[in-house]
């Protein structure tokens, strides 16, 4: 089917679903807030007792719309750990409602572990297939190293989402790598979304008000990466009180103040946070390790100012950064974005949001003795424009439709370097590129029974020119041509077309079968080579030469609750083919290399599995079990004599447990258990004697497969007894129980005796306790 | 530049080393079919060059390889000066009389079992080690890391290599540094270049012996040792045998190389 007939297939199904508009329709519309802080509750939901089946869920910004025949309805308001709350409408005319809903108090809400802020069954009815949503308040209780609350390491413990291992905050969602996330912060994406090389994600969970991530069918208004999306946003400040909290742990504290600006009207949010491992160091009796610096910090920041009731403003902004230094030479990295919305309110069935959005992501290597003075600078600079409209047409149809423009600019490493330093200053050209989408898609209640989500999205990216030199490579990776083109000139546009379609089947009030289909594409690429994760790996644009990666996913699922909603259970299966994958050269240098597009090899992907999940969602137990059985499969031209291999992230067996357990209110212990099938990575199959030392001979590109990798956590939170202006919780915490040595890396050296060679395997953390103290004034 | 990556390397396990622990473990490997191995080099000035011919082994296997005798091992120049090299012990080869210049292009040619690998290399121009300079080391206090100091050609890509012996005070052997330093002139053509050579033995302490090696290197020689480096310790995630010059199938390279050797003492 051409391009051209699927697009207008897809127009013609929008235009039927309007089809259904009758006659003295009314809406209602309006906000649904928290009371206490003022902020927007996202998911909240609208139902109307009188219609079975009729309701509406509030927008990421907490604004719902709801078409209903006019006449005296019961709506009920509700979000879940929030107190419900009850209207008798009579639905005249069209009108605007805002509800302020409000907490239950304290006692009331230790009784019932939050886990989701999901609707008690919405993983059964909705169409969406394939997403799960985190809830920063269920972090607190789920064990993390160092103590330090996690979003990313906690989310890695959800079916079809892996762990990158120790020492990484990278993921793998359904077989794809880790630079096929998109990581949005309120938007922004974010390049490099750890510190301290993977140790630490750069999302401070007390800045988050929730974290989304799809990895089935992502909706429309997503694109850009294969894998998933990880949608998280932060909190907006509370508008109604100054509130200050914090925490103190071992190795990082941090601070958050939020508050009123005019009271009511619009707020301010701060958050800061810093690691002092270096601090440590300073205690050392070496020299050279109390000259020595390690460290992060960062602060979130965010404003917003309701101009009217139809506008609302909303600033923020991450400043981030990670300073390693030895006497000589400093390495530092870190991410900035700036995000500006304005939401508008067209109609009462019409809401728009403009986003303009700036992100970066900088490294900075700098060599100091004598008379070296040397500087090696990366620069990643995106400004990103974004408008979505959400037209809420009927009870039925919601439909979202939009654009977004990316100019990326990137400059891989360059040079600077005073007279005697040893090297020449080399100034790049940044390489400059150019996103831009479309997208149209609905959520329709079909029946009772079907739902059905279904979008499109357009892509077009351009190669920009940027008055330097571009190469084209042969089949040996040398260089085939070579041209110029000015700054700005489009070289070339790779065009694409993303359907996405998802749809359930509730086939008994607590049961339900989802399938989806999604294709997606990638056109900025990251290029490592690296076990860990390295702050100098680097991002490339499609070229000439590299293609736009593609992927078309297939996934259908079981969904069942049990006893009122308090197991959840499910199982999925996916399959995905991914085109124009790349991989790498033997013997190629990713690092600082004009001509790495010459080292790079493409071929296809495949990736297939199965996931369950089991969960217990309240009472005083909760918690859940995740296993994933899957494959995760490359075919490159020029590997492994152009044979399928296992990719590094194919993970035959991946199991999660965890379980919460509320000892009394003010005690709660919690554990994990994770075990998963250790990477595929490149082992020796033989040896030899070359350049005076024995050197390993190599047979087949990711044929071996390191140890399995597991291992338990434990943690105690004690919330101590609430004072009238103050509170505090001590959380304790023990990563890695019973010590056991996981292989970060597996490395091969000569016996003791020379007469023999042995595997020698590195693990970073053998037992790990920690404690934390965080405090809240009321 | 070479060493910027296991610089950062080195930093965070330095300071990581508190957790990090290592240990022997038990591991199945594959097996592979053995492997021809050659390994050649023609220095500048000699006449005496060495090829030598093993085998792999099985990964289980002793540290004693297969040497392979009985092969047809000649060298030819640019210019046509032949020679036919005698096995003088098993699986190690020489020449007696073919002098090696700078610009000449080698070409090696081995038979053996009825197979042929052929290999060539072109010496590439002399550039001298001019002295070692030494600055304090980062990471151990009261050590220094050397600098060899050289003027690097404008204008010409040249290729380095560099072999680091270390004799302890007070000691008399010799110790080989493992590390393989290589590294090019992309980022610093035509300038007075002032890479340290950390090695792995390092924490050279005053008055330790140094013998230190200059080699040039022609570009396809170079793109072998940097790709066995990359198999080292904190190298690439995906290790591959390094990128031969030999053509026929056979693990190794054939170097017509320039070779300097500087000795000094570890000095502030």
């Amino acid at each position: 089917m051409s391009f051209r007939k699927i697009a207008f297939l897809f127009f013609s199904l929008s235009i039927l679903s309007f089809t259904s508009f009758s006659q003295s329709k009314y809406t209602l519309s309006g906000t649904i807030i928290d009371k206490s802080t003022g902020e927007g509750l996202i998911g909240a939901q609208v139902r109307v007792k009188d219609l079975t089946g009729v309701g509406a869920v509030t927008n990421e910004y907490g604004f719902y719309s709801i078409s209903l025949i006019g006449g005296k309805h019961t709506f009920e308001f509700s979000f879940i750990g929030y107190e419900p709350q009850t209207l008798e409408i009579d639905l005249i005319e069209n009108k605007k409602l805002n509800i302020d809903l409000l907490l239950p108090s304290k006692d009331k809400e230790l009784q019932e572990v939050v886990i989701t802020s999901k609707k008690k069954d919405e993983n059964v009815k909705t169409a969406q297939i394939g997403a799960e949503t985190l809830d920063p308040r269920q972090l607190s209780k789920v064990p993390v190293i160092f103590g330090e609350k996690d979003i990313i390491k906690t989310m890695q413990l959800t079916p079809g989402i892996k762990s990158g291992g120790d020492g990484s905050s990278g993921f793998y969602v359904r077989g794809g790598s880790s630079d096929q996330n998109l990581i949005l912060l309120d938007e922004a994406p974010v390049y490099n979304a750890s510190h301290l090389l993977g140790f630490f994600s750069t999302f401070n969970s007390d800045a988050i008000k929730t974290a989304t991530i799809y990895k089935g069918t992502q909706p429309a208004q997503y694109g850009g990466r294969l894998a998933s999306v990880l949608d998280i946003r932060m909190n907006e400040g509370n508008n109604q009180k100054f509130r200050v909290s914090g925490g103190i742990g071992l190795i990082s504290s941090k601070l958050n103040l939020e508050g009123p600006i005019q009271k009511g009207k619009s707020s301010f949010l701060i958050t800061a946070r810093r690691t002092y491992a270096d601090v440590f160091l300073k205690l050392s009796k070496k020299e050279t390790l109390k000259s020595s610096s390690l460290y992060f910090y960062d602060v979130n920041a965010k404003l917003n100012y309701r101009i009217s009731d139809k506008d609302k403003i909303y600033l923020s902004g991450y400043f981030g950064r990670d300073k390693l230094g030895v006497t000589g030479f400093g390495l530092t990295w870190g991410n900035v974005t700036g995000t500006a919305r304005w939401n508008h309110i067209i109609n009462e069935k019409m809401f728009s949001n403009t986003s303009f959005i700036v992100s970066n992501y900088i490294y900075n290597i700098g060599i100091k003795s004598n008379d070296i003075d040397i500087s090696i600078n990366s620069t990643l600079q995106d400004y990103n424009l974004k408008q979505e409209f959400q037209y809420f047409a009927n009870s039925r149809n919601k439909i979202k439709f939009g654009f977004n423009s990316i100019h990326h600019s990137i400059i891989p490493g360059q040079i600077e370097a005073s007279a005697g330093s040893g090297v020449n200053t080399i100034k790049l050209k940044p390489k400059l590129s150019w996103e831009n989408a479309v997208f149209l898609s609905n959520e329709w209640t079909a029946t009772e029974k079907i739902n059905i989500n279904y979008g499109l999205r357009g892509s077009a990216f351009s190669l920009l020119g940027n008055g330097g030199e571009f190469y084209t490579y042969d089949s040996q990776g040398l260089i085939a041509t070579t041209d110029t083109f000015s700054t700005n000139k489009i070289i070339n546009t790779y065009y694409n077309l993303e359907p996405r379609v998802s749809a359930s089947f509730v086939y008994s009030k607590t049961a339900s079968i989802k399938g989806g289909y999604s294709r997606n594409v990638q056109n900025v690429h990251l290029i490592s080579n690296s076990t860990g994760d390295n702050p100098t790996d680097i991002w490339i644009p499609s070229s000439q030469n590299i293609k736009p990666e593609i992927s078309d996913q297939a996934s259908l699922g079981w969904f069942k609750n049990f006893y009122d909603n308090k197991y959840e259970v499910s199982v999925e299966s996916y399959y995905k083919a991914m085109q124009n994958q790349i991989d790498y050269r033997d013997g190629a240098n990713t690092q600082a290399n004009n001509l790495l597009e010459g080292e790079l090899l493409y071929g296809i992907g495949r990736a297939y599995g199965l996931e369950t999940y089991i969960k217990k969602t309240s009472g005083k137990f909760t918690g859940w079990i995740s296993y994933t059985l899957s494959r995760t499969e490359k075919k490159i031209n020029g590997v492994n004599n152009d044979e399928w291999y296992a990719a590094k992230q194919d993970r035959t067996h991946d199991l999660s447990v965890v379980g919460i357990y509320d000892l009394n209110k003010r005690i709660t212990i919690s554990a994990t258990f994770v075990y998963y099938t250790g990477n595929a990575v490149t082992l020796p199959s033989g040896k030899y004697y070359m350049n005076n030392q024995v050197q390993w001979l190599y047979t087949e590109r990711n044929g071996g497969r390191m140890p399995a990798y597991h291992r338990m956590d434990l943690a105690l939170t004690w919330y101590t007894k609430p004072k009238a202006k103050y509170e505090s919780s001590w959380n304790f915490s023990i990563f890695n129980l019973y010590g056991r040595e996981n292989a970060y890396s597996i490395s091969f050296r000569e016996s003791a005796d020379g007469t023999k060679t042995e595997a020698v395997q590195t693990s970073l953390f053998k037992i790990i306790p920690s404690i934390s103290y965080n405090f809240k004034f009321l | 530049m070479m060493n910027i990556k296991k610089l950062i390397f080195s930093g965070i396990i330095g300071l990581f080393v508190v957790t990090s622990c290592q240990k022997v473990i038990n591991i199945d490997l594959k097996d592979s079919t053995p492997q021809y191995v050659i390994e050649g080099q023609v220095n500048k000035g000699d006449s005496v060059h060495i090829i030598s011919i093993t085998k792999s082994s099985l990964f289980s296997a002793n540290n004693t390889f297969p040497t392979v005798s009985g092969a047809i091992v000649s060298i030819t120049d640019n210019l046509g000066n032949n020679e036919v090299l005698t096995e003088f012990e098993p699986g190690k080869y020489k020449t007696a009389h073919l002098v090696a210049y700078e610009e000449r292009t080698y070409t090696l040619n081995v038979q053996v079992d009825g197979k042929t690998f052929t290999s060539s290399s072109t010496m590439p121009n002399q550039v001298n080690l001019d002295y070692i300079l030494f600055i304090p080391d980062s990471f151990n206090e009261g050590a220094y890391t050397p600098i060899p100091i050289r003027q690097d050609p404008a204008g010409i890509q040249n290729n380095y290599l560099f072999d680091l012996y270390l004799k302890r005070s007070g000691e008399t052997a010799w110790i080989r540094d493992s590390a393989l330093m290589v590294g090019d002139d992309v980022f610093s053509d035509g300038v007075t270049t002032q890479q340290p050579l950390f090695g792995q033995l390092g924490n050279f302490r005053p008055n330790d012996s140094l013998m230190i090696t200059l080699k040039c290197l022609d570009r396809s020689v170079y793109k072998y040792f940097f790709s066995l480096s990359l198999n080292g310790p904190n190298g690439s995630a995906t290790p591959a045998n390094p990128v031969s010059n030999i053509s026929g199938g056979a693990l190794g390279y054939f170097s017509a190389q320039t070779k300097q050797t500087i000795k000094v003492e570890v000095q502030p």
